[in-house]
């Protein structure tokens, strides 16, 4: 009985947990960018923790396909799960996570390779953890089954207002240009007086 | 003289505890909530057949455009009808044996067929006993469906 439904649990299960680590993903590595903690934890701890927050996120991403796949209810073959509105269940809805899904790994993979990439090319992938968290955060109010808990629904608001308000502080701090504290270039003060 | 080895010692990640509280955080809110849905659907109704039922996919099978078939129509149709090979069965036979439910004989393995037909939140709660099998057939029914497709679904049958 619960046997053959464990995957279509473990499926929702899984997208839960894959939305919320990738959520605090983007808060650390905003947090870190920003600079809004003031050090307090270490910078290189809120880098560590994102880092392994993002393959997480990876990893029941992959939970969360594997188990739709297994399970026999949805239908979801591998053809369905990798390639976008190939399904016949709310391909829309559907295709908003094969797309995030195809961001985060790269988003990953990028940040795996960060020491063989150029800066402004590793910068640019990982501006795609935008776009990323939106899709994932539409994905889930859309497809989600459990999208009617407001449990869920409340958490979705409340990280994605973190979200929102992080970035803005992020833009803000990169429209002041060099003189801003948060992803501007680490070049001391008096270095361009000399 | 003894030989110096050099043992390379590797860094530990700075954020090791938060490491091992996150992951092990992961799994146990992913076990935890795969436990809350089952209990919560076995603890909704009598019959597992009922989870199934409540627990289907919203939009599946409730879309204001999906019509409802009546108890004793759908079962039966879906096994007199669909050839083995094809598992979506077309609309029209559905409706042309939704006319004549009388001649749908009642089977074993769909025992909620022989109710009367009522009003569809009665219907869903009476067909559930084949809903996982027979609904996504019916409903999924497109007129371009690839041929991947039947065979993908072609276990549910």
């Amino acid at each position: 009985m619960l046997g053959t439904q464990i995957w279509w649990y473990t499926a929702r299960a899984g997208g839960i947990v894959a939305w919320a680590l990738l959520g605090a993903s983007v808060l650390w590595g905003l947090a870190l960018s920003t600079r809004i903690l003031r050090g307090r934890p270490r910078p290189n701890w809120i880098l560590d923790l994102h880092r392994f927050l993002g393959g997480l996120a990876l990893v029941f991403t992959g939970i969360h396909a594997l188990a739709l796949i297994a399970d026999s209810y949805t239908h979801f073959g591998l053809v369905e799960v990798l390639v976008p509105f190939t399904g016949s269940w709310h391909p829309v809805a559907v295709a908003w996570g094969v797309i995030g899904m195809y961001l985060l790994a790269a988003v990953e993979v990028t940040s795996l390779l960060r020491s063989r990439l150029s800066k402004r090319a590793w910068r640019m992938t990982h501006y795609l953890s935008f776009p990323l968290f939106a899709s994932t955060t539409v994905h889930a109010l859309t497809a989600g089954t459990d999208r009617s808990t407001s449990l869920l629904r409340w958490s979705i608001i409340a990280v994605t207002v973190a979200v929102t308000v992080l970035t803005w502080v992020r833009v803000r701090a990169m429209d002041k240009g060099a003189g801003g504290t948060a992803g501007g270039p680490r070049i001391p003060a008096n270095a361009s007086v000399r | 003289m003894s030989p110096i080895t050099v043992t390379r010692r590797r860094r530990p990640h700075p954020a090791r505890l938060a490491r091992q509280v996150t992951g092990a955080g992961s799994v146990a809110g992913l076990l935890f909530m795969a436990g809350c849905m089952a209990t919560g659907a076995s603890s909704q109704g009598a019959t597992p057949a009922v989870h199934l039922d409540s627990e289907r996919p919203v939009g599946w099978a409730d879309d204001a455009d999906t019509p409802i078939e009546p108890v004793g129509t759908l079962a039966p149709v879906t096994r007199a009808t669909a050839p083995a090979s094809t598992a979506r069965p077309s609309v029209a036979p559905i409706a042309k044996a939704a006319v004549a439910p009388a001649a749908v004989a009642p089977t074993a393995a769909a025992p909620a067929a022989v109710a009367p037909a009522t009003p569809a939140p009665t219907v869903r709660a009476a067909t559930v006993t084949t809903a996982r099998r027979t609904t996504p057939t019916t409903v999924r029914a497109r007129p371009a469906a690839p041929a991947a497709k039947a065979s993908s679904s072609s276990h549910s049958s």
